[in-house]
């Protein structure tokens, strides 16, 4: 009798230990997620980022979000194409200004500069597409690591 | 005896039963590639990725709103964001078209400048907040869709 008891209570033991191990884990997945993950906030002057609650810079480019990036070799390839990018993007935004008013009086100016302009957005865009990714993807390697 | 082998098997089988629940670990970024999204701009309004495909985010966002409506907190958000960007949009428009409705042919009157760029500066700060809020609303979306599928495994798993 008493080897029966005893057996059955450290079934009912290990069980619990088994639903205690899941509780804990699923609190600390959520606990992981709200403590490492970021996402992106717009300021006047480029990005913030929140990471844990509090509220950073990023820096105009989102520069400042690379002691996170670097640390995931594919999140850092997409996170300096997205810097490439938004760098092109505002040297030909900025060119393309400039040029139109330098040659105001050429006939072709205006449609160099709109043209230039076209670029420039896209290109800003696309940087700004690529920073999102590249946070979408960091997100899920921190997630991953232990 | 028999006493000794029945608790025997109950342990055999509570150990068994512990070792089969933590031999398959959940894929945690196979959750995450299934479940979140990720916002993504354009020359002709947004679009979100989920599952690797692009979709529409709709006319005034609409689109991806009704995709929220799984996540009531996130929905909440959104909502939120979405009216506080239509708002400083509207402000900011207001405030600009003001300048030529008040030109009277010569000059606009002295307090119609300062309002128009308060008002102007007003508008876009709203504006951004609504952007901002936007982004958190994404983030609350693929926490509660990541945890919801996280507890479904675990359950499963059980």
């Amino acid at each position: 009798m008493f080897n029966f008891l005893s057996g059955l209570l450290l079934c009912l033991f290990m069980s619990f230990q088994w639903v205690v191990a899941d509780e804990i884990s699923q609190a600390k997945f959520s606990e992981r997620y709200d403590n490492r993950t970021l996402y992106l906030q717009n300021s006047i002057i480029g990005y913030n980022h929140v990471l844990n609650g509090k509220l950073l810079p990023a820096g105009f480019f989102g520069e400042r979000l690379n002691p996170y990036m670097k640390q995931y070799p594919e999140v850092n390839s997409e996170f300096h194409r997205s810097i490439n990018y938004q760098v092109s993007g505002l040297l030909l935004n900025l060119g393309s200004v400039l040029y139109y008013s330098m040659n105001k009086e050429k006939d072709k100016a205006p449609w160099i500069s709109f043209t230039g302009l076209i670029f420039g957005i896209s290109f800003s865009i696309r940087g700004s597409n690529q920073l999102e990714k590249a946070v979408w993807l960091y997100n899920k390697k921190t997630l991953l690591q232990e | 005896m028999l006493k000794i082998v029945i608790s025997l098997c109950l342990v055999l089988f509570a150990s068994a039963h512990c070792f089969a629940s933590n031999s398959q670990p959940i894929d945690i970024g196979k959750l995450y590639e299934q479940n979140s999204i990720y916002l993504q701009s354009g020359f002709f309004g947004r679009t979100f990725v989920h599952q690797g495909r692009s979709h529409q985010s709709g006319f005034f966002n609409s689109g991806l709103l009704s995709f929220m409506r799984t996540d009531p907190e996130a929905y909440t958000l959104m909502s939120d964001a979405i009216s506080r960007q239509h708002i400083g949009i509207i402000i900011a428009i207001s405030s600009l078209i003001l300048i030529p409705i008040t030109y009277d042919g010569y000059n606009n009157a002295d307090w119609v400048m300062p309002l128009s760029l308060f008002g102007y500066i007003g508008g876009i700060t709203i504006t951004v907040s609504g952007l901002n809020l936007f982004e958190k609303s994404i983030w609350v979306y693929n926490r509660n869709m990541l945890q919801a599928s996280y507890n479904q495994s675990l359950n499963q798993g059980n």
